[in-house]
């Protein structure tokens, strides 16, 4: 084992230098005041946008599921370009362009061959949806019946339902504890006027960042991020959204009926936002307890040493105005106690005694390590710039994350565990056959 | 898996002058037999290497179905020389990633970490080849991880279970017809002697290809290879008869109901050939396959294409319908739309519809435009699929693993400019006809 030590330490001399070697970030404003981010690769004759709004459900208000309906309608059409024009346009171009949206974010995607005449045509399309999309009737119908029909097809996934659960019970009234498609009822209530008066507030270049990479060099770049830009009006800022309220409970356990096999168990609690002091620990200790796939603590307590379950994990969703962590496995009616049991006990003895030394190492190296891996297509690139900028974390995230996690000590990783994940704030959510009956 | 691939001549926008990057990949053989394919890529610090085995659920029989895969799971048990999950924890200290796969015509194990790694990833590769160790109580843990697995794939999903049958109805002979996970019975009636069996017929390093996708030198990833690899002996190893089969007696179909689903699905899978299974038959026209891969593309191949523009939009019958074909496969295989009804469209209007729009292709046969459109697409994503590694290596070991050449990778879309709208009607003619065809029809119990 002497050999591999050695390595781990040439790792983690090399890789930070490395990744800044190859990710050189370089970040402006344009002349409207939309902040950009770019990195070149030049290798492949290609270059990708990311255009991220503060446009994501969080915005919904009491219309659940508007933000999602509004970034799927932005690429039905544009200007004199009805549905079908608009997307044989696009196929012509070699390009792509899609659209989508989570709780904090909606995104506009583009990709394009780099030779001038198509990234001409894509951009040209791109700024055309920006400018003016259609909203047509008949898409905003079509795309309305299409999530009741998507809706419908969560409702058979019991991991769909125990995660709506979980977030429900999680954040309550504030806009994380609801799906971010809406509810059938929510959805159905939606309007073209609805749509074009969501799109109008909040499609604008003060809630826009900007990421490209590729193959086009500065001048380009800032050409590109400047015609995005100066097509959207300039309006006004969102509203900054307000925190989940902090919740007194003596942890909660919801139980639901469903006609399946195997039993869906989640246990999770709330954790931070994006930026916190506590990232870093938290990203330690959830790649410990189940990030690291194959050795963390759940896969090897519940999958490797019990046979329970064929997937065991955990996953840190920090977001823009809080976030979770959650525990996940799913097996067979029959052994859902059993499962629960050894999660439950190896969270208490994580509390208790915290992760072993080498567990914590093991986590901490593979993050170190394992972080070129992470950058090294220009799609992941492009959505890290996404994230850093959308977030508004440092554009030296990069280079400084390989110091920032190794900095991280067990002390830490147990204080936050025992922070965010204490028994009065785990909630357990149970999605199977034969539950105990409906809370 | 596959990306539907073509080369466009011309095209409205100026495509022709396009500098493709071509790779630098070299290929190798040991005196064993072991096949080394290597791409350099020096974008970033880091390599993929990926062993493929040819052995899958298509070398399976009744009674051992998912045997292949339940191997690829003892994989991970351990050898004399890294016991215990020993290989998984030196991946994870080092930064890595790791997995592994199985189909119906391989299994396929991999690391992706810095491209000092490679020798690593061969020395460990090359002792689990021979040296794996099989214990009865690591089994019978594992074999429970795989009943679950199963039940979450397909025994708790209507449609993955709709899938599963609509697979097992369309084939008869061909072992295309079991699950690569296999049947739940074979599953729970494996032993550990089945598995240990199969490692000793399979695995061998004349039936084994190694891909390294990364940041290496083409020579030096030689030398690791012989140096790793070279002292493994040559095996016998079984040879695989054909098993093709194209036309049934009539159309099969299979009415599903379930008490899970909540959204209706239509399955329409018809029997065709693939670049495999022309290899092993003299009847059929290679070009038949291309011309297969560019009509999947023109009715399914982005939100322009008939099925998107027709069935979704225009007449509101679809809510979703897609076609999957994969050329690259070993045997005649599926070309399989699936499709979820619009409100208020019954399965068996949206089956009558797509009947017909498949069909349509011989009334209104492509367009100049339909063509181009396909064709600029897949120019573009060809650059566009350089840009993950992983995915680079994943075309080779599978072009490889079915016995085809992986070089093929770039010459298929050369093959393909030869494809020509007539075309697509002579595979319509030919491919799309009743006694090809396999219906399964997904109800929900609450919409019956």
């Amino acid at each position: 084992m002497k050999n591999f030590v050695s390595a781990i330490l040439v790792l983690l001399l090399v890789f930070p230098l490395c990744v800044s070697a190859k990710v050189q970030v370089e970040s402006w404003s344009t002349e409207n005041n939309v902040s950009v981010l770019y990195a070149q690769v030049p290798e492949l004759e290609m270059v990708d946008m990311y255009l991220a709004f503060d446009a994501g459900s969080t915005r919904d208000g009491k219309k659940h599921g508007l933000a999602n309906l509004v970034s799927a309608l932005i690429l039905q059409g544009a200007s004199d370009l009805n549905v079908d024009e608009f997307n044989e346009a696009i196929g012509l171009t070699g390009g792509n362009l899609s659209s989508g949206s989570s709780s904090d974010m909606a995104y506009i995607k583009m990709r394009s061959l780099t030779e001038q005449a198509n990234l001409e045509a894509v951009m040209r399309l791109l700024k055309l949806a920006l400018s003016s999309p259609r909203f047509d009737d008949s898409d905003v119908n079509r795309l309305v019946a299409r999530t009741l029909i998507g809706l419908d097809f969560k409702k058979q996934s019991p991991a769909a339902v125990a995660q709506d659960e979980l977030y429900a019970e999680l954040f309550a009234a504030h806009p994380y504890g609801f799906p971010h498609e809406g509810t059938a009822e929510s959805v159905k209530s939606i309007t073209r006027d609805d749509v074009s008066k969501f799109f109008n507030e909040f499609y604008v270049a003060k809630n826009l960042n900007i990421s490209i990479v590729g193959a086009v060099n500065l001048r380009q770049a800032k050409a590109m991020a400047e015609e995005i830009s100066s097509i959207l009006v300039s309006g006004e800022r969102a509203d900054k959204v307000f925190s989940p309220p902090s919740k007194k409970t003596q942890g909660i356990l919801v139980k639901r009926n469903f006609p399946s096999i195997q039993s869906h168990i989640r246990v999770g609690a709330r954790s931070v936002e994006r930026g916190h002091p506590d990232y870093f620990p938290l990203l330690v200790a959830n790649h410990a307890l189940g990030g690291n796939s194959l050795v963390s603590v759940l896969f090897r307590s519940i999958r490797e040493e019990r046979g329970l379950a064929y997937s065991a994990y955990s996953y840190f969703s920090p977001k823009l105005t809080g976030g979770s962590l959650v525990a996940a496995v799913q097996t067979d009616r029959e052994n859902q106690e059993e499962a629960l049991s050894v999660l439950d006990s190896s969270l208490e003895k994580l509390r208790l005694e915290g992760f072993s030394g080498k567990d914590i190492d093991s986590a901490k190296d593979n993050l170190i390590g394992g972080f070129p891996l992470r950058v090294d297509t220009n799609a992941e690139i492009l959505n890290y710039l996404a994230m850093l900028g959308f977030y508004k974390l440092p554009t030296d995230y990069l280079e400084t994350f390989a110091g920032n996690v190794d900095r991280v000590t067990r002390a830490e990783v147990s204080r936050v565990f025992n922070r965010y994940l204490s028994p009065e704030k785990l909630v357990t959510v149970i999605v199977g056959p034969n539950q105990d009956g409906d809370e | 898996m596959w990306p539907h691939a073509i080369l466009s001549i011309f095209t409205t926008i100026a495509l022709i002058a396009l500098p493709l990057a071509s790779p630098l990949s070299q290929e190798f053989q040991l005196s064993n037999g072991l096949k080394l394919i290597v791409q350099e890529d020096h974008r970033a610090p880091v390599a993929v290497v990926q062993i493929w085995y040819k052995v899958g659920s298509a070398h399976e029989h009744r009674g051992v179905t998912g045997v292949s895969h339940a191997l690829e799971h003892m994989m991970f048990k351990g050898t004399k020389a890294y016991p215990d999950g020993l290989f998984s924890q030196i991946v994870a200290e080092k930064g890595g990633r790791e997995n592994a796969f199985t189909s119906s015509d391989y299994t396929a194990y991999y690391q992706q970490w810095s491209s000092e790694n490679v020798g690593l990833s061969f020395e460990l590769e090359a002792d689990r080849m021979n040296n794996l160790v099989f214990k009865e109580e690591e089994f019978l843990k594992e074999i429970n991880v795989v009943l679950e697995e199963r039940r979450l794939r397909t025994d708790d999903n209507p449609q993955g279970l709709a899938r599963e049958a609509n697979r097992a109805l369309a084939f008869q002979e061909s072992p295309y017809r079991h699950p690569v996970i296999g049947w739940e019975s074979d599953i729970k009636g494996m032993r550990l002697d089945d598995l240990e069996k199969w490692y000793q017929q399979w695995y061998a390093p004349n039936n084994a290809t190694v891909v390294v996708v990364g940041d290496v030198s083409s020579k030096s990833v030689h030398k690791l290879a012989q140096q790793h690899f070279g002292g493994l002996a040559r095996e016998r190893v079984p040879v695989l008869r054909s098993a093709n089969e194209r036309i049934s007696q009539g159309t099969k179909r299979l009415s599903m109901t379930s008490e899970k689903a909540r959204v209706p699905m239509l399955l329409m899978s018809y029997k065709v050939p693939s670049l495999g299974s022309v290899r092993m038959s003299d009847e059929i026209d290679e070009a038949d396959v291309y011309a297969l891969d560019v009509l999947a593309e023109v009715l399914d191949g982005d939100a322009s294409a008939r099925f998107a523009k027709h069935l979704i939009r225009g007449e509101s019958l679809a809510t979703y319908a897609s076609i999957g074909y994969s050329p690259v496969s070993l045997l005649d295989t599926l070309f399989s739309i699936s499709a979820v009804p619009a409100e208020g469209v019954t399965l068996d209007q949206l089956e009558v519809a797509i009947t017909s729009e498949l069909l349509e292709i011989i009334q209104s046969p492509p367009t100049q435009m339909e063509m181009q459109r396909v064709k600029s697409q897949v120019v573009a994503s060809r650059v566009y699929a350089m840009d993950s590694m992983e995915n680079q290596a994943t075309i080779i070991g599978q072009l490889e693993s079915v016995g085809l050449d992986w070089r093929l990778k770039d010459e298929y879309i050369e093959n393909i400019t030869e494809i020509t709208a007539s075309d697509l009607v002579a595979v319509v003619k030919k491919y799309i006809r009743p006694d090809a065809l396999a219906t399964t029809q997904l109800l929900p119990e609450s919409l019956l």
